[in-house]
């Protein structure tokens, strides 16, 4: 089954283009990878999907179980199952992680027509959430990433999927500033999170964390366009070679 | 009809203006331990205060628009070892202005004063703070601080902010800062992405903003019946 899909993407800052013409079909179960260059635009894409306004989409469509994401509001996306791990997650000063994800959680079950959660049972669904990524108990009172480190943030982040628990995620740069073991950690905590039913895109550099979240698909990135698409193999070749060969293939 | 409500317990006071039915909910969660009395009217308010040696003192100010719209404060430091805290917090909805003048007097040396006042405008409501910090020559190793910063919720809404400092003597720790600015976008946007709606997201910012002024009311029931209030104005 279908989740999203991407038809000939093109989005601007101002009146600089971006994204020139993406393509992107992603199916339950499935796991896709984006790499590329940094400037090639991976973190566009994520907030086009998502919903950020600073990018104005100039051409092609974005559909998620086929009904238009782009005519929709940033939260209507995430309640429609939408999740961005954010590549630099937001400190909000003054909102604390049990506040703001108890808003979250119960906005999403409004959306599917059940009960608020009682502060018992949100307690408890937050606490057994944590424990999917190691996060100490005592964050959850802090100000929503406030004086977090990179790493804290990022499994975060991934608390909050836990939290949400999307169809379709895309993790932006989860595994940068993560320890080798904090690596491993999260990768195992976006692992239990995945089903038949929902899918994940995964954006990075390195071929480290592929190793953990195994790939379907791998895809490159380039100047605002997919210009490969292949299996796993491909992050061992980007790790050894980098992208030169690629770009310089196509000519 | 107005009135101006002065709270007191232990040795905090909690000042309130503005709409009458707004702060009769919030009187409603005054613990049975504090006193309640009226302390001005529409046409305006007057806040004294003089602190003697090692006497201290915590103010809080919350101000929703709404006569008086205008609200005097004057500080006395009259003896060595006295400290004085005061928060504020001034509201501007509707076509509202909401003004405060501080004077913070520091008659003989050795006194603090800390000063932290937040104006949230909406619509096209004003807020307006100015303070004035007075140390005179012979009032060596005081301190003084104040700081204002303003929140602007829509287009038309303005903020107006004047800190002065008139400091003679040369031995003392002092500061001022003003700031004005607007909800930060990436923060509203990191809320909506996670499935808050735009106008909890709001909400939600509102408060935090808020927060470090009315952390201050040690009550929490009187605290988050005061947040409630800023929770329901409508962006
Ligand atoms: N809001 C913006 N304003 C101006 N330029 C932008 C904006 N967002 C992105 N860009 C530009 O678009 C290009 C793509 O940026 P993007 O963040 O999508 O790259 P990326 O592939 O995620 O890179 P990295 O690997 O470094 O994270 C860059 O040249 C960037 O400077
Ligand atoms: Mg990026």
């Amino acid at each position: 089954m279908n989740i999203l899909s991407v038809k000939n993407l093109h989005a601007c800052v101002d009146d600089r283009e971006i994204l020139r013409g993406i393509n992107l079909e992603v199916n339950a179960g499935e796991v896709h990878a984006i790499m590329g260059p940094n400037g090639s635009g991976k973190s566009t894409l994520s907030s086009v999907i998502a919903g950020r306004d600073s990018y104005r989409v100039t051409e092609g469509s974005v559909t998620l179980y086929g009904k238009d994401l782009l005519a929709m509001t940033p939260e209507q996306r995430s309640w429609e199952g939408v999740f961005l791990g954010f590549q630099y997650p937001v400190e909000i000063p003054g909102v604390n992680n049990v506040n703001f994800m108890r808003a979250a959680v119960n906005e999403h079950r409004k959306f599917k027509g059940l009960p608020a959660l009682s502060a018992g049972e949100f307690l408890k669904l937050m606490k057994e959430k944590m424990a999917y990524v190691e996060m100490d108990p005592s964050f959850a009172s802090r100000g929503v990433n406030v004086g977090f480190s990179g790493g804290e943030k990022k499994r975060n982040e991934i608390f909050q999927m836990a939290m949400i628990e999307p169809s379709l995620a895309i993790l932006d740069e989860t595994d940068s500033g993560l320890d080798v073991d904090a690596l491993r950690i999260v990768a195992s905590g976006v692992n239990r999170l995945r089903t038949k039913e929902n899918a994940t895109i995964v954006i990075t550099h390195y071929q480290r964390l592929l190793d953990y979240i195994v790939p379907d698909v791998i895809h490159i990135l380039y100047k605002g366009q997919i210009i490969l698409s292949d299996d796993k193999s491909l992050a061992l070749k980007i790790e050894e070679k980098g992208y030169d060969w690629i770009v310089n293939d196509l000519g | 009809m107005t009135s101006v409500k002065q709270i007191f317990f232990g040795r905090e006071y909690l000042v309130l203006t503005g709409d009458e039915a707004l702060l009769g909910r919030v009187l409603e969660h005054v613990p049975a331990s504090a006193s309640v009395s009226d302390i001005g009217d529409a046409s305006g308010l007057k806040f004294e205060l003089s602190l003697r040696e090692n006497e201290t003192a915590s103010v809080t100010f919350v101000s929703f628009a709404g006569s008086p719209a205008k609200v005097d404060v004057r500080v006395s430091l009259l003896g060595a070892g006295a400290r004085c805290d005061l928060k504020g917090l001034l509201v501007a909805t509707g076509e509202n202005r909401v003004e405060y003048d501080v004077f913070m007097d520091h008659c003989v040396g050795g006194a603090v004063s800390n000063q932290l006042f937040k104006g949230m405008a909406f619509d096209s409501g004003v807020t307006r703070f100015g303070g004035l910090i007075h140390v005179p020559q012979y009032a060596q190793k005081t301190e003084a601080y104040q700081a204002n910063h303003n929140l602007l919720l829509s287009r038309s809404a303005r903020a107006f902010s004047k800190p002065q400092l008139e400091i003679y003597a040369d031995d003392v720790k002092c500061s001022h800062g003003a700031t004005v600015g607007r909800l930060n976008e990436d923060e509203i946007f990191y809320m909506r992405s996670r499935g808050i709606s735009e106008k909890q997201a709001f909400s939600l910012a509102c408060t935090a903003f808020a927060a470090e002024v009315l952390v201050s009311i040690s009550d929490s029931g009187l605290r988050d019946a005061v947040t409630d209030e800023i929770l329901h104005l409508n962006l």
